[in-house]
Formats: structure tokens, sequence, C-alpha cells
């Protein structure tokens, strides 16, 4: 097991140097500047400068060796559009937002999704299944900008009961979250249904049943239990995903996170937030699917883990 | 009944769950984060005694914490505060720091040394008056005496100076560089390229109060110009760096305000300046600018007090189908912002003048106008001036060469060699990261172009920096881009279309009565020219002239004041549309909250 993750975690630092360098080619190859050239082009010596003050003055090759020893230093630089900060602060600023909004949901979410699954699936073909398939199918398709549009117009603008945009308050978190948890909250009731319809139908459920265990014995330790698995491979991303936030929830709602710098940072050509924000997710999906592997072990013991090739 | 039992039982324990953390979460919020906008006055304003809550008597003159003793119908002094959105946060507050990367709506804390009026008349600002040399290659502004930075420091010419030696720093890099660069002041291209040094610079403090530019070429412009030259305090800025003024604790000011708090893509709050000893004199005593995406929402909910367009169509055709929003509507023509479409016109087919006159005169705008746009959202357009700026030629003076002429269109493409559009390349219309509104009014273009000269368009919505790149490098065949007035003259437009400029349409004619004409004394024989120009600009079809928004915005009715009336060019709202006390001279300076107030949903400051 400890070598296992040593493995795994060696692997993630490989990873994430490989990912460094496709994300600095990448980005750098990009048309257009990070400074603005919207309304004249700058040219001869204010280019020069504006290329210099920008460290793009120098080949990439070495751009990129400076990049990465600086990384290896934890120092990802400093934002071209918040020049006083670093990338850290810059993400630091803006994750406490991103990550009350994406606890909430996450919690909304599992709170609400996995025991609503699990009715539907021990009422299958009822009416409550269909309506909590019908709902779910619903939260799953109707896009959360869609609905957070909606939610600003009746519930702050004609009904006036929460602020339409900002943030600081408990107020300011009603709407976004609910915007936000829909489509997580969704997802999961489908999941927990559809895996605890299979995990009920399975032979040891029955052999179970037959040895006389009480049903919520039954339903909890054999069924739910086996069902975690699929929740598990579903819910490892959406973690993350949850955590770094939704560029329309937090546009729409006027929330500081950092949602919106995976889209903003690339139209504003800001490389070094750029490659923070994207190396940053791509730890977080690292992490997350090694801590479901070794999660996997506790919901099905016949899963090994090993870093043998077979 | 054991199921359901097993169900509450999993219902229950998610649900203590989720309340659990969720009531963790919440104290530890209320620990952390500053306690919500209190309901009460604003901070600050410790001259001002605190208001009655009920209207006053006429005959109780109120005067603010500046001194201004206010209208009879203003509110008390507690409801004396403006409220504003911004969309895009950045780096410094100081426009002389960074302008596209401006923080907070950029809320100057020191006067431009000219402003704008309502009118577009250039007043003063930091300066109480200048003048010019014969040759207007050499201008000297007196700088205001009573003006003070908020610690007690003078403000004086060195700070204007200070200001454009670190506009020209090749240090500092200055992403607005290209604008003050246009001045061609003595010596400022050479240090921007390191050549020459700082202090060699051709603008000059011959005393404290007396500031000189020395231009390398005339300008007759130069007090319009100068709107966007707010300085920075000198003293301040070598004490605690050039971001001096993003800190409470380390900015200044010389205008009517002060930082009290910035939080990053929250908001930023500004107080009196009590020390204030300028000759403009504000009502509000208090600003707020609150950040958010969707403003119209904000003030529909009562959030913000003023928010202008150009709206989303939904939140456009939202006001239209709204009567009592539509009395709280301004219009403004905003930065005379003119769409247009330019060509390659170095390359085939647009090389060929018939073609993009055929372009030009296939394009039926009043349709586009009507049926997309909205009649009072836009207004079609022939020629690169909006009325209204000054010496723009009329619509009809240059209708004639762009205007809807289907037949003549035909013609012209046939005689090019393309009749029906046979032959001709498939064109790809690129865009600049536009909204809905912009990709319907191309897509119309598109169609009308098919329709009536046969020719293949599509459309390429590209990302702003690539398209930008691909401008600049006059690599894209056919493109909309608009442009809006940096200073109020008509020599910046007519610079747009400068040989080898931001495109490749090259015309000699143009090009040598441009240079001539920026050259000369504001006069009736420069207004000719400036005419001329717009003429040969749009029978050359330097560029098809496609529409221009008319800025719709919405005031709340409490929001007094005369930047509410009807300037000369006939336009109701807030002209040049800012609150910026850096610029404008009587837009929040003139602002008051009426006695109304109350009457209307207002959230708390």
């Amino acid at each position: 097991m400890i070598r296992y993750s040593l493995g795994r975690l060696l692997g993630l630092v490989g990873s994430v140097l490989i990912i460094s360098l496709i994300l600095f080619i990448a980005v750098r190859w990009l048309p257009g500047t990070p400074w603005n050239e919207a309304e004249i082009p700058l040219q001869g010596a204010a280019k020069e400068n504006m290329m210099r003050k920008y460290g793009l003055d120098q080949p990439v090759h070495i751009q990129y060796a400076k990049y990465l020893w600086n990384l290896i230093h934890l120092d990802l630089g400093n934002s071209f559009i918040f020049k006083t900060e670093t990338v850290w602060e810059t993400i630091a600023r803006g994750w406490p937002a991103t990550a009350k909004i994406g606890t909430f949901t996450l919690l909304i979410a599992f709170s609400i999704g996995i025991p609503v699954g699990i009715i539907a699936a021990l009422r299958q073909n009822s009416l409550l299944d269909y309506t909590v398939t019908f709902l779910a199918t619903t939260g799953i398709t109707v896009p959360n900008f869609a609905v957070a549009v909606w939610l600003v117009m009746f519930i702050s603008v004609k009904m006036d009961l929460l602020p339409t945009q900002g943030w600081g308050t408990w107020q300011h978190m009603v709407l976004p979250v609910v915007a936000y948890c829909l489509a997580p909250t969704s997802l999961i009731a489908r999941f927990t249904r559809v895996s605890m319809l299979e995990a009920m139908r399975s032979d040891y459920i029955r052999t179970a049943r037959a040895k006389g265990l009480a049903e919520p014995v039954v339903i909890l330790r054999h069924v739910f239990k086996n069902a975690l698995i699929p929740i598990i491979t579903l819910v490892g991303p959406l973690i993350p995903n949850l955590m770094t936030g939704s560029i329309f929830i937090e546009n729409t709602f006027g929330i500081p996170g950092i949602g919106r710098h995976f889209v903003t940072s690339i139209f504003d050509r800001d490389y070094p937030v750029i490659m923070g924000v994207f190396m940053m997710v791509a730890v977080l999906f690292g992490l997350t699917y090694f801590i479901s592997d070794i999660l996997y072990t506790w919901a099905d013991p016949r899963v090994r883990l090993t870093d043998r090739q077979i | 009944m054991r199921k359901n039992g097993f169900m509450f039982l999993v219902i229950g324990a998610m649900t203590a769950l989720m309340l659990t953390v969720a009531v963790g979460c919440s104290s530890s919020d209320e620990g952390t984060t500053p306690a919500a906008a209190p309901a009460a006055a604003p901070a600050a304003a410790p001259a001002a005694a605190p208001a009655p809550a009920t209207k006053p008597a006429p005959a109780a003159k109120t005067k603010n914490v500046f001194g201004r003793e206010m209208p009879s119908d203003a509110a008390p002094m507690a409801d004396q505060f403006l409220k504003k959105n911004y969309e895009k946060e950045g780096e410094a507050l100081e426009f002389a720091v960074s302008v596209y990367n401006s923080a907070a709506g950029s809320f100057q804390s020191g006067f431009s040394l000219a402003l704008l009026s309502t009118d577009l008349s250039t007043v003063p600002g930091g300066a109480a008056s200048w003048s010019s040399s014969d040759d207007m290659k050499t201008w000297t502004f007196n700088i205001d005496p009573d003006l003070t930075w908020s610690d007690g420091v003078p403000l004086t010419a060195h700070d204007y100076v200070y200001t454009w030696q670190y506009y020209a720093d090749p240090e500092h890099a200055y992403d607005f560089t290209w604008y003050f660069g246009m001045l061609e002041v003595e010596n400022y291209g050479a240090i921007e390229a390191g050549e020459k040094a700082l202090d060699t610079l051709g603008v000059t403090a011959t005393d404290d109060k007396t500031l000189v530019f020395q231009l390398d070429t005339p300008a007759p412009y130069v007090p319009g110009f100068m709107m966007y030259g707010s300085p920075l305090a000198k003293h301040a800025a070598e004490a605690h760096g050039n971001y001096y003024s993003n800190d409470p604790a380390t900015t200044v000011s010389s205008t009517p305000w002060i930082l009290k708090e910035w939080v990053p893509n929250q908001h930023a709050e500004f107080e009196p300046n009590l020390n204030y000893s300028g000759k403009i004199i504000p009502y509000v005593e208090n600003v707020k600018s609150v950040y958010g995406k969707r403003p119209f929402d904000a003030y529909l909910a009562g959030e913000i007090d003023t928010v202008n367009g150009p709206f989303t169509p939904a939140d456009q055709e939202y006001l239209m189908g709204d009567a009592g929003l539509m009395k709280e509507r301004g219009l403004s023509p905003g930065d005379f912002r003119t769409h247009y479409l330019f060509f390659d016109n170095q390359s085939k087919p647009f090389n060929d003048v018939r073609v993009r006159q055929a372009f030009a005169k296939a394009i039926d705008r009043d349709a586009i106008i009507k049926n997309i746009v909205g009649e009072a959202a836009g207004e079609p357009r022939y020629g690169i001036l909006i009325p209204g700026f000054p010496d723009a030629a009329g619509p009809d003076k240059l209708k004639q060469y762009q205007g809807l002429d289907v037949a003549a269109a035909q013609a012209l493409l046939a005689d090019a060699g393309y009749a029906n559009g046979a032959g001709f390349p498939k064109l790809e219309l690129a865009l600049r990261q536009e909204t809905d509104l912009f990709q319907a009014t191309s897509a119309a273009v598109a169609q009308q172009l098919k329709a009536n000269l046969g020719v293949d368009i599509t459309i390429n919505n590209m990302d702003r920096k690539t398209y930008m790149a691909n401008l600049n490098d006059h690599n894209l065949p056919f493109a909309m881009v608009s442009y809006g007035f940096d200073y109020v003259d008509a020599s910046n437009f007519m610079g747009v279309f400068k040989t080898d400029g931001r495109h490749n349409w090259n015309n000699k004619e143009f090009e040598d009565l441009r240079i001539e004409a920026g050259a000369m004394a504001l006069s009736d024989e420069r207004s000719a020219k400036m005419i001329k120009l717009q003429e040969i600009l749009s029978e050359d079809v330097g560029s098809v002239f496609f529409w221009s928004q008319i800025q719709n915005q919405l005031h709340k009715p409490y929001l007094k004041g005369t930047w509410r009336d009807t300037n000369a060019a006939g336009w109701t709202g807030l002209q040049y549309a800012n609150w910026n006390p850096g610029f404008g001279a009587q837009n929040i300076y003139e602002v008051y909250v009426g006695d109304n107030v109350n009457a209307h949903t207002r959230s708390a400051y």
C-alpha cells in the first residue's frame, strides 16, 4: 500500500511536469499578447519594453527553464493582470469564495442526491421513482447559467428576497449554491439509484436476505456499500470540479472566486495565472483519482492496489 | 415498514450532517467575513450633521461636508451617496499606472489637466487655464493654485511632470503609452526607447504651478487630449511606490473623494477628502463601486443607482417593454463609437475599389437597425464620425458614397470581374469576440451580401486577442471592428486610417490632407479639411461604415442634477458616460440624491 501510494505520487509529479511543458508551449502558441492592443498596436520600443516587462523577450525554452526552476521552488510568478500579486496570492484571494460555494454545493448534492437515489431505487417504478427520475434528468439537462439567470430575475429582482450579486454575507451564497448544486445533485441521485438497483439484484443480496439479515443491514452494509463503487468513480472528478468553481456561476452572481480565472486568464493571455490554475487542477484531479483508488479497496475488498503490470 | 424506517434514517442522517457542517461553516464565515453593510449612514462625513428623517423645511439650507449648499429637493445627507457598478478588476486604481488593467472602475485621485463638459467642451480641471504658442508646439498649463493633496502637500506642476515621465519610462512599459506617444512630446519616443534620460522629456515645470509641454509637431487639440492625464502624487509615489493609491493607508487625493477601502472583485469605497481645496465641489459625499457582471439586474433590484449600456439584447428588450423603466432611461452616443467593416486593401479582391464600393452599397443598414438592433439602440452610419462630434460630416454628405444601392453595387462588382459573385473567393467575416447582438448584425450583413451580390460569407467570432494579433498583422481579409474617441478632435479618428496604421488602406490624398489638417489651428478651414477627409474615406471605402450604438442608460429617478439636462447636441442622459472624478466636469460633481429617494427601492450603502 505504501509502495503503491509512493509510486502514484511520484507518477503525479511526473504528470504535472509533462502537463506544465504542454501547457507552457500551448499558451505561448496562442496568438495575441498579454498587453492590450485593442485600439492601436504597440510598435518599436514600446513593444520591446512590454516584451521585457512580461519576460517574453527571451527564447521560449529559456522561459520554460526559468518557469520550471521557479516551479520547483513553488514560485508560480506574478499575474500579468494583478501585477502586484503572485499567482498564489491570486488563487488564495479567490479560493475561499469558490471553496465555500463548492463545499455547500457538495454537501447539498450528497445530502439530497444519495438519499433520493436510494429511495427511488427502493421504490422502483413507483410514482416517487418516476418523479425523482424526471427531476434528476431535468436537473442535469438544464444548464446552471440558465437556472442562475432565472433565480436572479425572480428571487432577487421580482421578489426582492436576496441580492442579485456580490459577496460577504450568507445571503450572497444562497442563489449561487442553489444554481450550482442542481446538476451534481441530480447526477448523484441518478447514479445512486442505478447502482443501488444493480446491487439489489445481485446474488449476494439474495443470500444476505436468505440468511435473515435485517433489511436496514442488507441495504446499508451490502447494497449501499457495493453501490458505492460507481458513485466513488463519479464523485472523484466532481469534487475538484466543484472546488475550482464555475465561470458562469461566478460571473452571474459577481462572486470573487477563482472559477472565472480558467477562462479570463486565457482571454487576457495571463500566462502565469493560466499555468497556475490549470496546474492546480491537474494536481487536484491526480490526488482525487488517487484517493478514489484507495476508497475502492474499502468499498470492495476484491479490489487490490498494485503497481505491477498484469 | 422496515424499509420506510431505514429511508427516514438515511435522510435524517444526511440532513443532520449537512446542517452540522453548514452551521459550522456559517459560524466561521461570520468570524472571518466583515459584517454586512450596515444600513446606517456611510462612514466619514464627520462635519455633516445627521440629517432629519423627514424632508427639511425649504428655509433650512443644508450644506454638505464640502460646504456646498444642497438643493431644496435634496434628500437628507445620509442618502447623499452614489452606488455604481464595475465589471472588471485590475491592478491599479490610478490611470497613470495602468489603463487596461484598471481597478474598481478606475476612480482617479487627481484631476486631469482639463475635463469634459456634457457638451464635450474642454473646461478647467487640474489646470485653471492654458495657452499655446502661435505654432501650437508649446503649450503652457497653469495648475490650479488651490489644489492640494489630502495630506496637505500642494499639487504642483512637478506631479504632472513626474506622471508624464512615468508614462514614457521604459521600465514602466505603460500599456497606454500609444496614446500619450501620439502627442509627439519632445523626446518621448527616445526616452521610451531608452536612448534619453527621463529628465529630457518635453514636459517641464517652470515653477510649481506652471507646466509646459514642448511638442515636435503642432497640435491644436492639446487641452482636450489632456482629459486622460490625471496626475500621480510625486511625493507619495516616491515614498510608497507607484501603487500607493491602492491602499487607504498610503493613498492621497486631490479630488473630493479618497479611497476608504478596496476589496478586489468585491467593492471599492470612497469617502470625502476632508482636506479637499478645489473649486469643483460635488453634492454627493460618498461613492461606492460594487463588482458584478450583471449590473442591469443589480439596478433593477435597487442595488446600484445607475447603469450604462450597451445592454444585452434581452435586457434591452426588457427595458423597452417596461414603461416605468423607460422613464429612467438616458441616451448618449457614448464614446462616439462607430462599428465598421474593413478589408485587406492590399490583396485581391479588396485592392479594387469597385469591390469595396459594391460591398458598401449592398448593405441595408436601415433594415438591420430596424429588425435586429432596434431604432432606440442604434443608428446607421456611412462615415466614421457620428453627428454631434466636432467636424462630423453629416450623414447626407456621405450616404451618397455608401448608401444602399443594390443595382449600383451589382454593376460595380460585375465591372470588377465578379458578376453575381461568380469567381469571388469565399470570405470569412472575422469578429472581435462580439456579443450576440453583433454576431446577429454580422450574420445579417453576410446574408445581404449573399442575396445582393452572390458572395458567400461565413462568420468567425474570434477570441479578442487572436483577433487583434491578426488585425495588427493585417491578416484579416474581411472583418468588423469599432473605434471610439480618445480625445475630442476629428484627427483622433482620422489617425485610425493613417497609412500603414491600424488598417492597410493607404490613400496618399487622405494621408497628405490628414497630416496637413492635423497641424492646423482650429478654424473653419481645418473643419472643412476634416470633412473632406471623411468624404475621401467613405468614397474610397477605407472601410464600410456600418452602425453606431445609442448608449442606453438607466438612472434612478432620485438621481438629480444638471447632468440630466439635454445637451447642445440634443442628448439627454449621462454624456461622456463616466462617473470618474478625474474626467468629466459635470457628471459626478452635479449629481445629488433627491428627496423622492424613499419612494424607490435602494439598498443600504
